[in-house]
């Protein structure tokens, strides 16, 4: 059992590492080679990290992975569906129709509790549908979702404003699901579990999505909200764990984790 | 913004984010899949990295993300590698102390929350130091030092009751 902290008075396992694959500046690397020079222990280490790193890009086409994740990369793009393409088909007219109901239903209930969501703001609710064919489910924000579940959001707002939605995920990607790019951007009116125009199919990036809803006494355009949230943090990652952004916005976030199926 | 080029992250970091996704997810296969979403990811989300922070803290964050994830789903997991074994031929320069630390880890980081998982990742997978753990999540060192007596006590209790862990060797 070697759950136990380690004598630190060697360079570490990782710094050698680093070592070994040139990402150390000049005062590091001096510091780091003037005690390797004089350690066995660490020169033995060292001996060890390097066959590992050798038999590491031995085994691995460098050029044929990249390849591959520059392929997947281009391939693997976030694909949206506005409310409006979704409503003009049959199967999207009755899931419309059934999200009403459950809005009428669901409009005397309240969300449930959940410790990743975060509302900013007097009364501000962000809730969850889940279109299963032609029946929206409500659900906790918290459940797991997987890629290619088509999701809608619904919002309690007391007072209405220019409505914007966007999302981070762990690759740290910033998606803007609404307004959508050249479409009107009219004034959201607020009040009780209203539909947040556009539903979103889920892309295949596994792991934690927050998703923002923002209402705001100004409209932005989509590249100027992406802009504005950027320039919040050079760190997306922060962005994602936020649960606030620091904007004059009335606003609210919920964390969504999406699974494989 | 700040200009990544992929080419030099593999150089630099593929090794590194292999080795935790092997030691993490258990099985070379697996392990080869992580990396190759780790990098899919970093490059659709390189447009958007400013250079804040360093570019291995950023790779790094996006491979535990993506670890423990797959972590979460580790009843599936577990069976697949039941069917799969692990594969001794390409982990021959990890020791077996080393194994037997990552099968631990593996199996322990699910009782902990997110931010303790990822301070076992920095401490006892990749073997950061203090410091380097301390710098990597943004924290003071006797933050992390704290942290980490507190996760090495929970750890301990969780082993000295002997639950449902998994030793590789009993297998």
């Amino acid at each position: 059992m070697t759950i136990q902290l380690r004598n630190e008075e060697h360079p570490s396992r990782h710094l050698l590492s680093r070592l070994l694959a040139g990402d150390l500046d000049d005062k590091e690397r001096g510091t780091t080679e003037k005690h390797v020079s004089s350690c066995s222990e660490c020169k033995d280490l060292l001996v060890r990290i390097k066959v590992e790193l050798e038999s590491f890009h031995t085994s691995h086409n460098k050029e044929n992975f990249l390849a591959q994740v520059k392929e997947l990369a281009e391939s693997t793009q976030t694909k949206h569906l506005a409310w409006w393409q979704l409503a003009w088909r049959p199967a999207g007219l009755l899931a419309a129709a059934a999200m009403i109901v459950a809005l009428m239903l669901f409009s005397i209930q309240h969300l449930p509790e959940d410790p990743d969501t975060r509302m900013k703001g007097s009364g501000i609710e962000l809730g969850l549908f889940v279109m299963e064919g032609s029946e929206a489910k409500i659900t906790d924000p918290s459940q797991l979702r997987h890629p290619g579940d088509r999701i809608q959001f619904h919002l309690t707002a007391p007072a209405g404003g220019y409505l914007h939605l966007l999302g981070i995920d762990e690759a740290g990607v910033l998606s803007v699901y609404f307004p959508r790019p050249g479409a009107a951007h009219e004034s959201y009116p607020g009040g009780a579990a209203r539909p947040v125009p556009g539903s979103v199919i889920l892309d295949d990036t596994l792991g934690r999505e927050r998703v923002f809803v923002l209402i705001c006494a100004e409209a932005m355009a989509p590249d100027e909200l992406l802009a504005r949230v950027r320039s919040l943090s050079g760190d997306p990652q922060q962005l994602l764990e936020a649960q606030e952004l620091d904007l004059d916005c009335r606003q609210a976030s919920v964390l969504i984790t999406k699974e494989a199926k | 913004m700040i200009s990544i080029r992929i080419e030099d992250l593999y150089d630099r970091y593929a090794h590194l984010l292999y080795r935790r996704c092997l030691a993490l997810l258990g099985n070379p296969a697996d392990a080869e899949d992580a990396l190759q979403e780790v990098f899919v990811r970093a490059m659709r989300a390189a447009d958007s990295f400013r250079g804040e922070s360093e570019p291995s803290t950023w790779l790094y964050r996006i491979c535990t993300n993506h670890c423990l994830n797959l972590i979460r789903s580790s009843r599936r997991r577990r069976l697949r590698q039941e069917r799969r074994g692990q594969d001794p031929n390409l982990i021959t320069h990890t020791t077996a102390e080393q194994v037997e630390n990552a099968a631990m880890i593996r199996e322990l980081l699910p009782a902990f929350d997110r931010k303790a998982q990822e301070l076992a990742i920095y401490y006892f997978v990749d073997e950061m130091n203090q410091q380097e753990v301390a710098e990597a999540m943004g924290l003071s060192v006797p933050t992390v030092r704290k942290r980490l007596k507190k996760f090495i006590a929970k750890a301990q209790k969780i082993l000295s009751k002997g639950a449902d862990f998994d030793h590789p060797a009993q297998k």
